[in-house]
């Protein structure tokens, strides 16, 4: 009976997944058919090209998302060099159309830089004295100042008088012994279930572990395997060129044996 | 010291995706970084440049969202993920089949014949210097030799060997069975032998080179 592997059955055991007769059936086969036992090799090449990539690093944006039909993503990686001139020149245009529009004007007089929208107003008769100056802003001060203490002292006298009527706070030790109890039971059940958590991946890594060992090992014996059967068969290559040594001189000394006799 | 010893991001994400299904964005964008780098590698090697990746990978997590409530089973947000990833990569590869555009990473020599450009001018400020060429020259002849072998075989290749997916999980991904998933498998690695070959890839030559 002839028994040819699927596709899927030699993947499964490139992958150290068969096991039982269906291994053996299979390695038997491979052992009877190297053509097939050397295209699983040359996958086994592929997989270990294809190892040579490594994941590339990248700049996680941000999410936000007011419902969801609208996310908005702040991607730095995704911005282009032109993006900010363009910015800038955008806003530069900008400002040009809106001091047009207003009449945006500046100039300088006499040491006087004046600003105005529309047509420039003539100052020059309404100029303060630099004391003028000084009288206006020690004025302005002293009235903020004035306005300042005044309402700093009004909230003083408040808060005093919400401090006079406050009743203690008395604590109800029932109800904090149950609320500390409720937090117990919460930190308990946290702690069992990241317990268990982690539990069930340790051993989820642990059954990868063993499986990845007996992938290596399987490997490893192929390969223990291959060397053996090389040296087993060069030196039974070694034995044969030896025997033929023999062979040639016992032949040469029986040769000129024969020869001497013949001379006698 | 046994909790500290194992991923605390992976315990807390099924945490994370029912507080993402109930509309909370800070777990949504924990979310989002706990995958962001595993799904932009897949999209990557399922289609080869940098900036498609990044903007399908954008538009899985949009997808992620807008669907997280529909989710029933926060075991399944694996599968359910990559499911996204592939469906979108399939559907930018047919678009990108009819469109027969250049990719942006490609550039013009001295002589006018068009080139890949340098990692470091299609990767931006993601380049790493001690890279080396040869690696980042295989992993661009690599990628472009999955582009060229069909895209169920190529997507079930990617998520055994760079995902980690089990036979099973893929076969949910792909409504199929582990069975075929196996035989695409099989006739994908034969095919990606071919085609490596072709450019001169093999496990000797490699060992040579690198």
């Amino acid at each position: 009976m002839s028994y040819k592997p699927k596709e899927s059955t030699l993947i499964s055991y490139l992958y150290g997944e068969l096991d039982g007769e269906e291994k053996k059936r299979l390695e038997l086969y491979l052992s009877e058919h190297p053509e097939a036992r050397n295209e699983l090799d040359e996958m086994k090449g592929v997989l270990g090209i294809m190892g040579h990539a490594k994941d590339r690093e990248v700049e996680v944006p941000m999410f936000s998302f007011t419902s969801p039909s609208n996310v908005i993503v702040d991607s730095r990686d995704r911005g282009t060099w032109w993006r900010y001139p363009l910015g800038i020149a955008a806003s530069l245009v900008l400002l040009m159309v809106v001091g047009y529009l207003t009449s945006f004007n500046v100039s300088s007089k006499e040491g006087q830089l004046s600003i105005a929208f529309r047509d420039q107003k003539d100052v020059t008769g309404e100029v303060f004295t630099k004391d003028q100056v000084r009288e206006m802003i020690t004025l302005a001060l002293d009235e903020n100042n004035r306005l300042v203490n005044q309402q700093i002292e009004n909230t003083k006298k408040n808060l005093l008088t919400q401090v006079a009527h406050q009743s203690p706070v008395k604590i109800d030790q029932q109800l904090l012994n149950e609320y500390i109890q409720r937090l117990r039971q919460y930190n308990a059940s946290t702690m069992a279930g990241l317990l268990e958590e982690s539990e069930q991946e340790q051993r989820r890594y642990t059954d990868q572990i063993v499986q990845d060992l007996a992938i290596f090992m399987d490997l490893q014996r192929q390969d223990d395997l291959e060397l053996i059967q090389t040296r087993i068969e060069n030196l039974s290559e070694d034995t044969r060129r030896f025997n033929q040594q023999t062979g040639q001189i016992l032949t040469s000394l029986l040769s000129d044996e024969t020869q001497n006799e013949n001379q006698y | 010291m046994q909790v500290n010893q194992i991923d605390k991001n992976m315990i807390s994400a099924d945490i994370l995706i029912e507080k993402a299904q109930a509309g909370d964005e800070q777990s949504f964008n924990q979310l989002v970084n706990l995958w962001y780098k595993r799904i932009y590698n897949y999209n990557l090697k399922q289609c080869s440049q940098g900036e498609v990746a990044a903007d399908i990978t954008q538009r899985t997590f949009i997808a992620v969202f807008k669907n997280l409530p529909k989710l029933k089973e926060t075991k399944a947000f694996r599968s359910w993920i990559y499911r996204i990833a592939t469906n979108l990569c399939h559907e930018e590869g047919r678009k990108m089949a009819r469109a027969k555009t250049v990719p942006f990473t490609t550039t013009k020599n001295g002589e006018g014949d068009t080139i890949i450009a340098e990692e470091g001018e299609a990767e931006g400020i993601f380049f790493n210097p001690e890279m080396s060429f040869r690696q980042i020259e295989l992993e661009n002849i690599l990628f472009g030799c999955l582009q060229d072998i069909p895209k169920e075989q190529r997507t079930v290749i990617i998520m055994k060997e760079y995902e980690g997916l089990k036979f099973r999980e893929i076969a949910e991904v792909l409504h199929t069975s582990e069975n075929t998933v196996k035989t695409w498998l099989y006739r994908g690695l034969k095919l990606l032998k071919v085609k490596l070959e072709e450019r001169n890839i093999t496990k000797e030559t490699l060992s040579y080179e690198l």
